[in-house]
């Protein structure tokens, strides 16, 4: 059976390394992954996710399952981290990381090979969707990555970003607008084919 | 449906919520009519399926290596100890003797306990018989002197019977002490010793030395023993067994 976040957190301020171990893997990914899509670079994440996990470990305390899940409360974390370091680097801010300039090239085995222009085509895409995201401003940012990216429900971004439901409503359809127009004069939407089902609304 | 009743439900649809039938069905009919909508409709769908393959693509990415190798340091740290501390709920081959001589003397603290119980329950009637043989009516004589040294017989059996039933009493007592001092042995040793490290780790067992400490009752939970709420802040009682080095090899707790 696996352990809840409360037993491995208890566990962990009694000292067992394992429990700390087991939460740190449970979601280093998500961590990493929001503070990526914020940031643009590999090696802030790992910074980011560092700070995270070390917060947790110095004041599992501050952390209360009354208020919501673990997950949420690491991503408040991560947000004000992510945040700090974009404000100092404002001024030297680049869109992509030398590190991250490999491409999209772990999303290969995931799409179909029969039809290499598409294949390329959704390449491209997701590479101008990040490079989009990457250039909103980081209180749509944050909102899209968390909703549309980590596919958070509104209450729970608005738990981790300490807002209300309505505003991460307003900054998602805000955001997500100023996405699509970025996408548009980047001239992406018309060489993908869509493989969503328009009517899938109606199931 | 009017363009400006489409647009707060435009991003529903297009990432794929759920939306009521009715107003989808509408909203629908509203595309077919409006290729204003249509179009914004368009690229709100393209920019869902841009960011799900951005997000497959980032599906599997994560944290290097080093990152998990700091914070276990930095836990360790923070514990208080240079070693990592790994349980093994299997015990090692050479802690399968040590559970046998524990369980040979909890059998032995056992028996004794029951054979004093035992005791306690047979003395009672032994003492009953002594004085029911003691209080037998004696045959009738019909010479005095018979009767005085019956008398005086009576009188040493009646003080013999006092100091019997006095010793008897004391010793029963010392008895009853030595079974509340079984039966707490036997209770305190509560839990089997758990190892604290791995065999081969460190060097074999030659020798070591019991300690006993006072930990923290959260300390239990970490050996899968059960402990309540209102216990957890409270110290337990803890016996170390350290080895001829000085690491610890194991530990047991007390109630």
């Amino acid at each position: 059976m696996t352990p809840s976040d409360d037993e491995l957190l208890r566990l962990m301020m009694s000292g067992v390394e394992e429990a700390f171990a087991t939460l740190y893997r449970r979601y280093q990914g998500r961590v990493f992954r929001f503070a990526l899509l914020m940031s643009g670079c590999p090696a802030t994440a790992d910074d980011v996710t560092q700070e995270v996990f070390l917060a947790l470990l110095r004041d599992p305390c501050q952390y209360d399952s009354s208020r919501g899940a673990l997950l949420t409360y690491l991503y408040g974390i991560a947000r004000k981290q992510v945040l700090r370091v974009l404000k100092r680097s404002r001024p030297f801010a680049q869109l992509v990381c030398e590190t991250d300039e490999e491409g999209p090239a772990p999303i290969r085995h995931l799409i179909s090979q029969d039809d290499p222009l598409n294949e390329l085509a959704r390449n491209e895409l997701a590479g101008a969707v990040r490079q989009a995201v990457l250039a909103l401003p980081a209180r749509y940012r944050e909102v899209v990555v968390l909703c549309d990216f980590q596919e958070m429900s509104y209450a729970e971004a608005a738990e981790a970003l300490d807002c209300s439901v309505g505003t991460i409503s307003s900054r998602l359809n805000r955001a997500r607008a100023l996405l699509a127009r970025r996408l548009r004069a980047g001239g992406q939407a018309p060489h993908v084919s869509l493989d969503t089902d328009r009517r899938r609304c109606l199931a | 449906m009017k363009c400006h009743e489409f647009e707060p439900i435009i991003i529903s649809l297009a990432r794929g919520q759920s939306v009521e039938a009715a107003a989808c069905e509408t909203a629908l009919s509203h595309l077919d009519r409006c290729a204003r909508c249509a179009s914004a409709f368009e690229e709100q769908r393209i920019l869902t399926v841009g960011i799900r393959v951005a997000t497959e693509s980032l599906v599997n990415q994560g944290a290097s290596p080093r990152i998990e190798v700091a914070l276990r340091r930095a836990f360790r740290e923070q514990v208080g100890r240079s070693a990592p501390r790994r349980i093994n709920l299997q015990p090692p081959e050479n802690w399968r003797w040590s559970r046998l001589v524990i369980g040979a003397a909890a059998a032995i603290l056992s028996l004794a306990f029951l054979a004093g119980t035992d005791w306690l329950k047979s003395a009672p009637e032994k003492q009953k018989r002594e004085a029911t043989s003691l209080t037998a009516t004696p045959p009738i004589s019909g010479h005095k002197e018979e009767r005085e040294k019956q008398a005086l017989a009576e009188g040493r059996r009646d003080q013999n019977q006092k100091i019997v039933s006095n010793s008897g009493g004391s010793r029963r007592l010392s008895k009853r002490q030595g079974v509340r001092r079984n039966v707490e042995k036997a209770n305190e040793v509560a839990t089997r010793f758990y190892p604290l490290v791995e065999e081969g780790e460190i060097a074999p067992l030659e020798s070591g030395v019991i300690v006993r400490v006072e930990a923290p009752a959260s300390t239990l939970i970490s050996f899968g023993l059960p402990i309540t709420a209102e216990n957890i802040n409270r110290p337990v009682q803890a016996d170390l067994l350290l080895g001829q080095d000085g690491l610890a090899r194991a530990i047991r707790f007390l109630p």
